[in-house]
């Protein structure tokens, strides 16, 4: 995708917000929310847990509308990566785990659709990436799961499976490659 | 400084989030000087940002949004009273812009530079005075009503630049730094953008040669905010590109 199309995608949303109006982050929230809510909900385990992650990630959305660059990649992924981590956080206070780095904010995806197509091009973009998950051997998965929704660094997993930390370190970027080469085919990925 | 072969072992980790915070201090000291590594973490990055896409939404009470959105609106009413403020300040000396609301008062700038210029001058003699008034009245809450501030902030967030806006004269002025001239005959044209996103234009302009400018706009911007564009020559009726400084009171 060209970056003047990655700059373009959620614009009527991040634009408005910078002029602090509030039907832009209704507009983030009805388009947003419930995939925000899904994946907190998915890390955390817990609805007050999710529930409160999203708010705190809506209202720095809301204050801070500079901290998002439109110039390194959509507004969707800044979002979910903000939810993501944040979650994670959560969890790990939970457990009283210490806290990990976050997850390096890439924005680059392919979120351009407009709202009447926003349903069906999500559900196309969740198949794609459900099937490239189920073409990874369990072990790969498993080990990305671990890391991506419960937060374990990969000295954690290594610790958890058992695994000497080289088997756990190629896994991620086994499973990771061979990702990218399933999304290349489907237009989830460009480079 | 980490090694190579090292950092590639980290860089699946690193995309998934699954380091320590030593290891990622790691990654990012050597990722400016591997060019291999950054479009490794790259590509293995935008595998990452799929991720999400395979979860379930699910839908939070509706009393969430409610609450999201009450904070939000709360903040954007308290915002918009800032400009209907009648403050019982002395506004010192009137001052007599040029080309006062016209939407394009920057292009008629070299005509009336000079008087531009001083009007400019006394404008910030005003601010000043203003601010002097502040100071003799150890009124902070009062100056905070009447000369308000704010940045002007580029599309990476980076500071550019200043508003300082006298709310009672509905004169806002704008000093921008760091610009340099568009190529092609381009030029820029600033906006004065209302809550609803609608953008009006206020004029073009050109830095200075030392990549500065300073902008006098005569009008209420309470509501409102101002933004930067680059537009084609002679400025456009609405923006076409997406603005590059922005920043509102």
């Amino acid at each position: 995708m060209a970056t003047a199309d990655l700059a373009e995608a959620d614009s009527d949303i991040y634009l408005p917000l910078r002029f602090g109006d509030p039907g832009a982050l209704e507009l983030a929230y009805n388009r947003y929310g419930g995939l925000a809510y899904g994946l907190s909900l998915r890390i955390v385990s817990d609805t007050g847990d999710a529930e409160e992650v999203v708010q705190e990630v809506f209202l720095r959305i809301w204050k801070s509308p500079y901290s998002f660059d439109p110039s390194r990649g959509s507004f969707r992924t800044w979002l979910l990566t903000l939810i993501r981590n944040r979650s994670i956080d959560r969890l790990r206070a939970r457990h009283r785990m210490p806290a990990g780095a976050e997850l390096p904010v890439h924005l680059e995806d392919h979120s351009t659709h407009s709202d009447p197509w926003q349903t069906l091009a999500l559900g196309l973009e969740r198949d794609a990436v459900r099937k490239g998950l189920d073409t990874l051997p369990v072990e790969q998965r498993e080990a990305i799961e671990m890391a991506f929704l419960s937060g374990y660094t990969h000295t954690e997993i290594a610790e958890r499976l058992g695994l000497p930390l080289g088997t756990v370190k190629g896994r991620l970027r086994l499973g990771l490659e061979k990702l990218h080469g399933f999304f290349a085919t489907t237009g989830l990925v460009t480079r | 400084m980490t090694g190579h072969a090292e950092t590639q072992e980290l860089l699946a980790p690193y995309a998934l989030g699954a380091v320590s915070t030593a290891e990622a201090d790691q990654v990012r000291e050597h990722l400016p000087g591997c060019e291999i590594c950054r479009m490794d973490l790259a590509r293995l990055s935008e595998v990452v940002s799929a991720l999400p896409l395979a979860v379930d939404e699910a839908q939070p009470r509706a009393r969430l949004k409610q609450q999201i959105l009450g904070i939000a609106r709360g903040d954007a009413a308290a915002a918009a009273r800032f400009g209907e403020a009648d403050l019982p300040i002395n506004p010192g000396p009137a001052i007599h812009l040029p080309g006062e609301r016209s939407a394009r008062f920057w292009r008629s700038v070299p005509r009336w530079g000079p008087v531009a210029a001083a009007a400019a001058i006394a404008a910030l003699l005003l601010t000043w005075n203003l601010q002097l008034q502040t100071q003799v009245n150890n009124s902070r809450d009062l100056a905070a009503r009447s000369v308000a501030t704010a940045p002007m902030k580029s599309r990476s967030g980076g500071d550019v630049g200043q508003i300082t806006y006298l709310a009672q004269q509905h004169v806002a002025l704008v000093s921008l730094r760091g610009m340099v001239a568009p190529a092609g005959g381009r030029t820029y044209e600033v906006w004065i953008v209302d809550a609803h996103g609608r953008a009006t234009p206020a004029g073009i302009f050109l830095p200075d040669g030392d990549g500065s400018k300073l902008l006098v706009l005569t009008q209420d911007i309470g509501r409102k905010s101002i933004a930067v564009s680059e537009e084609p020559a002679g400025g456009s009726a609405q923006p076409t590109s997406l603005p590059i400084i922005s920043g509102a009171i």
